[in-house]
C-alpha cells in the first residue's frame, strides 16, 4: 500500500460581489501548483478579476492523495464508525486544540475501556500528534491534555459494544 | 497561518467519516510526512484505516468590489472544451456588462470573444486550467449571459 498524489488540484476563487453576496468558481490545475497567492492561481485570478465586478479575497488549493489499494481494515470491540476518541491539546499559548479520531483498539484502552494508555501505539499516536499537527493559526501543540473515548449512545456496555 | 488537513477514514462496515487536523503552512502536499506520520500512528491504533487525504491551501487578497449593475447571481456562462472535447462550464459571477470592460457584445447576451479581457482569461484557462478528467482546457468556445435579474444595458 502506498500513498498516491493526484495529478492536479483544485483551485478555488471566492467572489464577493458589491452587496456582500459569495459565489465560488473552481478550475483544475497543475499538480505542482502549491501557492494559493501565486503561481497559475494568481495567473487565474488576474484574469477573473478583469472580467468581472466582483472582487475576489480568498483562494484556495485543494491537493488529494489517496491509497493505492484498499487496506485491510480490522476488526476490533471498538471499529465501528461511531467509535470515537476525542483528544484535546493546548498550545504553547494555552489555546485548546481537540482532535475526533477514530476509537482505538480496545487493547489500547486503560480497564475502565475509556481511557487511553500510555504505551505502545497509544502513545505513539499522542507523540505523532505533539510532533507534527498545530492549531488552526499555526501555534504548534504542546501538551496533550486529554484523551478519552466518546461513548457512542445505545451501548449497552461502557468497555465492550452491546 | 496552517495547512488544514482532511482524512477519510473506512472502517470494515463500508461506512467512513473524516479527521481533520491541521499542520504546519509549510506542508503543501497531500503526501509530507508530517501527514502520513500522523495517519500511520492512527492506523497502527485503530481498526479503520486512512484512503485518502486531502489539504487545503488557503490565500488571500486585499481586493474591492467594483460598482456595476451585475451582482454574484448573475453569470456569465463560459464554455470551454479540453483537449479529448469534453466540454467544461464555467459561471463566472458579476460580469462586467457596461462602459469599460464589458464582455457581452452589443446584445448584451452574446460574451464578446474578441474582447481583451475574455481573451486573456481564455488564453490563461488554455496555458494552466485542466478538465475534471486532467486533460488541458482549450480557449472558451463561446458564452452567454445567464442568470440574475434582467438588466435593461
Amino acid at each position: 500500500m502506498a500513498w498516491v498524489a493526484g495529478a492536479r488540484r483544485k483551485s478555488t476563487y471566492y467572489f464577493q460581489d458589491r452587496v456582500g453576496r459569495v459565489a465560488t468558481v473552481d478550475v483544475w490545475v497543475g499538480g505542482g501548483e502549491d501557492d494559493p497567492e501565486g503561481g497559475s492561481v494568481s495567473t487565474l485570478r488576474a484574469a477573473f478579476l478583469a472580467c468581472t465586478d466582483a472582487a475576489i479575497k480568498a483562494t484556495q488549493i485543494l491537493a488529494y492523495a489517496k491509497q493505492d489499494t484498499t487496506p485491510a481494515y480490522g476488526t476490533d470491540a471498538f471499529d465501528r464508525p461511531t467509535d470515537k476518541l476525542e483528544v484535546g491539546a493546548i498550545t504553547a499559548e494555552g489555546i485548546p486544540v481537540t482532535m475526533k479520531l477514530p476509537s482505538l483498539l480496545a487493547a489500547n484502552y486503560q480497564a475502565d475501556g475509556v481511557t487511553p494508555l500510555t504505551t505502545g501505539a497509544a502513545a505513539a499516536l499522542m507523540t505523532a500528534i505533539l510532533e507534527n499537527c498545530v492549531s488552526a493559526d499555526g501555534e504548534p501543540l504542546t501538551k496533550i491534555k486529554r484523551a478519552r473515548r466518546m461513548i457512542p449512545s445505545g451501548l449497552k456496555s461502557w468497555t465492550r459494544k452491546a | 497561518m496552517s495547512t488544514r488537513v482532511t482524512v477519510t477514514f473506512m472502517t470494515r462496515y463500508g461506512v467512513g467519516f473524516v479527521v481533520r487536523f491541521y499542520v504546519p503552512a509549510s506542508v503543501v502536499d497531500p503526501t509530507d510526512p508530517a501527514i502520513i506520520n500522523v495517519v500511520n500512528a492512527i492506523n497502527a491504533a485503530c481498526a479503520s484505516k486512512g484512503i485518502s487525504i486531502e489539504i487545503s491551501l488557503a490565500g488571500s487578497f486585499v481586493s474591492t468590489a467594483g460598482t456595476g449593475p451585475t451582482i454574484c447571481e448573475d453569470k456569465a456562462v463560459l464554455v470551454v472544451p479540453d483537449d479529448s472535447g469534453e466540454v467544461h462550464i464555467f459561471k463566472l459571477p458579476a460580469p462586467k456588462l457596461v462602459g469599460v470592460g464589458n464582455i457581452f457584445e452589443a446584445d448584451g447576451t452574446t460574451l464578446n470573444l474578441a474582447d481583451p479581457n475574455v481573451s486573456d482569461l481564455s488564453a490563461s484557462l488554455a496555458s494552466v486550467g485542466y478538465g475534471r478528467s486532467g486533460d488541458n482546457l482549450t480557449p472558451i468556445r463561446k458564452g452567454h449571459r445567464a442568470g440574475g435579474k434582467r438588466l435593461s444595458y
